[in-house]
């Protein structure tokens, strides 16, 4: 059973190849290519892929916005960032939106498959660049009570999601960390999962927290 | 004696010689004796023993002349010419008096002349008070008599002839009787005027030797020692004083006669009950005088009004023979009038003050001395008080001048000196502004100071304006530049970046052929190898110029993913010390760019010569400088670092150098190398 995916890619006749590429592949079988944001807003939902490549730099909406629309949409999807771009704020962005993870474009098509396989099982990419904003995000962010959303220590990070990423900070492999940390590379996968997840909910609930300050 | 009198008169006339003497003329008026006397002879202007007044001895006579002008009070001398055929013609004993009366006659008031000296050439004068006394034998003698007239306005001399027990048989006669007024040689107003005295007199002494400019004829009182004993003096009107001058008469035996002195100024005859206007008591009571002291005093050394007609001279004290006085002295005050003010040759109005024009470079001035009797002219001395306040003298033609004088305030002052030498107390003065040039006006200046403020400030501001403007044009340039960098990376990055991609991917599908042959197969490999290395350079290049990568956080984050990209696929394993958070600090492309090329030599050479399986890189930012720091735990430095390691280190020096950084390369304790980079920011 391929893994059903779509593209968000204005840049056609690339999409178009990497198309041509992927059909050759009989693990992942391509649905769709959506030129823009606002297209794919409208079609993603309908066709229900279980993958979603997107573009950050796209004609209007850009693809981190997309991201969060449609993880909210389609909760569940995997949303896996293709870009040109390796700059780290974009990434985090992206992330801090929904993403599961990224790739760059120049990256070899075959390890595109693979890192949607990857995704569909439950992985989780994350390079120390990505690794200290994360932490950054939740030192910096701590000392904000937000008034409408009282702390949560479900927003928190666990112990054991901290030493995964204070390793992920110094540069460990998941390996590594597995074998340091005595656990199986799956489940270093799962926490780097989680800490995406926490991030997500809770650059997400300070959203509506600042939103609600500005309204009030 | 009578030498001595001659002498002093001399010393005390001065600057008697100086004016010449004017005649006056005499006319025959009436005489008692009788019309074959000749009497008008005596003043027809002939020098001949048969023409001449003919006077019997045997009774008294008078004759009267009229003056001629009328003149004035003063000095005055009488030359009575004896040339009769017979010897001693003389008039044995006479009299001269003067009188005012506008017609004089035998029946006028006649006031008796007080002589001062007298001489003849041929006999002598055997005494002169009260009536002149003649002897000797005399074939033609000329009788020379000066005295004082007191009274201002003579218009007639009576001439009388007394007779005397031992009188002489027959006529006199008086050949010639001339009279001249002799100029005065002094500003003391009181030289010839009135003076009584209280009480008796010693013997043969006159209350007139007080004001007969003679300083060897003294008198004292005789009898009285109290103080109740005065001298007076009539000055004939009121006047304004300037000083009085007494001079004294020592005695070797009698040193305290001229001490304890007061005097007493009025302007009604003095009387019980008449006040006087002015009062000066000695203050230095009880000292011996000096012989021959002068005592000089001033308005301002006693109390009340310096002025009036009657002087008194008294004493505070009981002195037998006291005062002892030869001589008093009244001066009015004289003081220079009409100043005149020439600015470089001319006359500037009057004013007070007078306004001098800027950038006068003389200045002169000319004052006037009121005009006193016999054209006397007294000395005179200036000063510019604000201008060294020194007096100078000033020259007879009375024009003064001063050179340059700056601006600002002054007083100029001119005082005269009168004939006892002593400085007129009051003096001109007239207050006189330089007027400074407009420039240096303190309104001009403030004017101009404002002015120039106003200027520089109106300067500044368009300078400044013009540069804000400059800086904001520079500042749209750019950022437009940054604009048009961030585009152009966009564009190549987007396009030409996607087009690469786009041929890796179509290279991976070409590859998918199972046609190819063996070396088709390579070439391809290389083909989509030389593909992924363009993508790489070309981000490189791209993340380098994006302008949105300028700062110290972005910078960090690609050395990190520099090094992990180059690093993984050797597997090198890397790990990163590196701060969470930056400062926001700005790093412009060119320093990025540089500083980037030097690192991946830095990690080249890891690769190349090291040996290493772990690789730190620890970056830190120690204000204002980012320190890069690439540990590995490789075989370290060769001893003598040369060759291509040494060139790799040399570049990188370079490169930082280039961008004001530094490279420093050295072997760890520990093992292993540390490239540090030192990048200020």
């Amino acid at each position: 059973m391929p893994i059903r995916i779509a593209m968000i890619e204005d840049d056609q006749p690339f999409a178009r190849t990497l198309q041509q590429y992927f059909e050759l592949m009989p693990a992942v079988t391509c649905e769709a290519v959506f030129p823009s944001a606002e297209e794919a807003l409208l079609g993603v939902p309908s066709l229900a892929p279980e993958v979603l490549l997107v573009d950050i730099n796209l004609p209007q909406k850009s693809g981190i916005e997309f991201v969060d629309e449609i993880v909210q949409q389609c909760p569940g999807i995997l949303c896996l960032m293709l870009t040109m771009y390796e700059e780290s704020p974009l990434i985090f962005d992206a992330l801090k939106a929904g993403a599961c993870g990224y790739l760059l474009k120049r990256t070899p098509p075959q390890e595109i498959v693979t890192a949607i396989e990857e995704a569909k099982a439950g992985g989780s990419p994350m390079t120390p660049q990505i690794a200290r904003r994360v932490v950054g995000f939740f030192q910096g962010e701590q000392p904000r009570p937000v008034a409408a959303s009282p702390p949560d220590d479900t927003l928190a990070l666990a112990e054991r999601e901290r030493e995964v990423l204070d390793l992920l900070t110094q540069g460990y492999l998941y390996k590594e960390i597995a074998d340091s940390l005595q656990l199986s590379v799956h489940t270093v996968n799962t926490y780097v999962r989680r800490i995406y997840e926490k991030l997500q909910v809770r650059s997400r609930s300070q959203a509506v927290a600042k939103y609600r300050g500005f309204a009030e | 004696m009578l030498f001595l009198r001659q002498l002093l008169a001399a010393v005390c006339g001065l600057g008697c010689s100086a004016f010449a003497a004017t005649p006056v003329k005499l006319e025959a008026v009436a005489a008692t004796t009788s019309e074959q006397s000749h009497f008008a002879e005596a003043v027809d202007g002939i020098l001949s023993p048969a023409n001449g007044w003919q006077v019997p001895r045997s009774t008294e006579h008078a004759g009267v002349f009229r003056c001629v002008p009328a003149m004035a009070a003063g000095r005055v001398r009488f030359i009575f010419s004896f040339h009769g055929a017979g010897k001693n013609s003389y008039f044995s004993e006479f009299s001269i008096s003067t009188t005012s009366d506008p017609n004089p006659s035998l029946e006028s008031r006649w006031v008796p002349l007080f002589l001062t000296g007298w001489d003849a050439n041929q006999g002598w004068v055997g005494e002169a008070r009260p009536n002149v006394r003649m002897l000797g034998d005399t074939s033609k003698s000329d009788l020379q008599l000066d005295g004082l007239i007191s009274q201002e306005h003579i218009t007639g001399v009576r001439i009388q002839s007394w007779v005397l027990p031992s009188a002489r048989p027959g006529a006199a006669v008086l050949t010639e009787l001339k009279m001249e007024r002799m100029p005065m040689g002094t500003t003391n107003v009181a030289l010839g005027c009135p003076v009584t005295a209280s009480h008796a007199l010693a013997p043969n002494q006159q209350p007139e030797f007080l004001t007969d400019g003679l300083v060897g004829s003294f008198a004292y009182p005789d009898g009285v020692r109290g103080p109740e004993f005065y001298f007076e003096v009539d000055l004939r009107h009121v006047r304004e004083f300037d000083h009085i001058t007494l001079r004294g008469r020592s005695e070797a035996s009698a040193m305290n006669r001229f001490t304890n002195l007061r005097l007493d100024l009025y302007d009604e005859m003095p009387g019980e009950n008449v006040p006087a206007l002015w009062t000066w008591v000695e203050e230095r009571a009880g000292e011996v005088q000096e012989p021959g002291e002068v005592k000089v005093v001033r308005g301002a050394d006693g109390e009340g009004t310096f002025r009036g007609r009657w002087l008194r001279i008294s004493k505070t004290v009981t002195i037998s023979h006291t005062p002892q006085i030869a001589e008093v002295e009244v001066y009015e005050s004289v003081v220079p009038q009409d100043l005149k003010v020439l600015a470089d040759d001319l006359v500037l109005p009057q004013g007070d003050p007078v306004r001098v024009p800027p950038e006068v470079r003389r200045l002169g001035f000319s004052t006037v001395q009121p005009e006193l009797p016999d054209g006397l002219v007294l000395e005179r001395r200036w000063r510019l008080a604000g201008m060294g306040d020194k007096w100078l003298p000033a020259p007879n033609t009375g024009l003064i001048e001063s050179f340059g004088l700056p601006a600002g305030e002054y007083l100029f002052e001119a005082q005269v000196r009168h004939s006892d030498r002593e400085w007129n107390s009051a003096s001109l003065r007239v207050p006189l502004t330089v007027l400074a040039p407009w420039w240096e006006n303190p309104w001009a200046r403030l004017a101009v100071a404002l002015a120039a403020v106003g200027i520089v400030a109106l300067l500044a501001w368009n300078f400044s304006r013009r540069r804000l403007a400059r800086q904001l044009a520079e500042m749209e340039r750019s950022q437009e530049l940054s604009r048009e960098r961030a585009r152009i990376a966009r564009d190549m990055h987007d396009v030409v970046g996607a087009r690469l991609t786009q041929l890796t991917v179509m290279h991976e599908l070409f590859a998918r052929q199972e046609s190819l042959t063996q070396t088709t197969r390579a070439r391809l490999q290389e083909l989509g190898a030389t593909a992924r290395d363009a993508v790489g350079a070309l981000d490189e290049a791209v993340w380098a110029v994006n302008p949105r990568n300028d700062t110290l956080q972005n910078l960090a984050d690609y050395l990190c993913h520099a090094a992990s990209s180059y690093l993984r696929p050797l597997d090198i394993r890397l790990r990163q010390q590196v701060p969470v958070t930056w400062p926001e600090r700005e790093v412009g492309a060119q320093k990025r760019h540089q500083f980037l090329l030097a690192f991946k030599e830095g990690l080249q050479n890891v690769v190349k010569h090291a040996g290493a399986t772990t690789v730190t890189l620890i970056l830190r930012f120690e204000d204002p400088v980012l320190v890069v720091c690439l540990d590995d735990n490789g075989c370290g430095l060769p001893k003598d670092t040369d060759g291509m390691e040494k060139d790799g280190l040399d570049n990188m020096g370079a490169r930082l150098a280039a961008v004001g950084g530094v490279c420093i390369a050295k072997t760890l304790a520990e093992g292993g190398t540390r490239v540090e980079f030192r990048l200020p920011i």
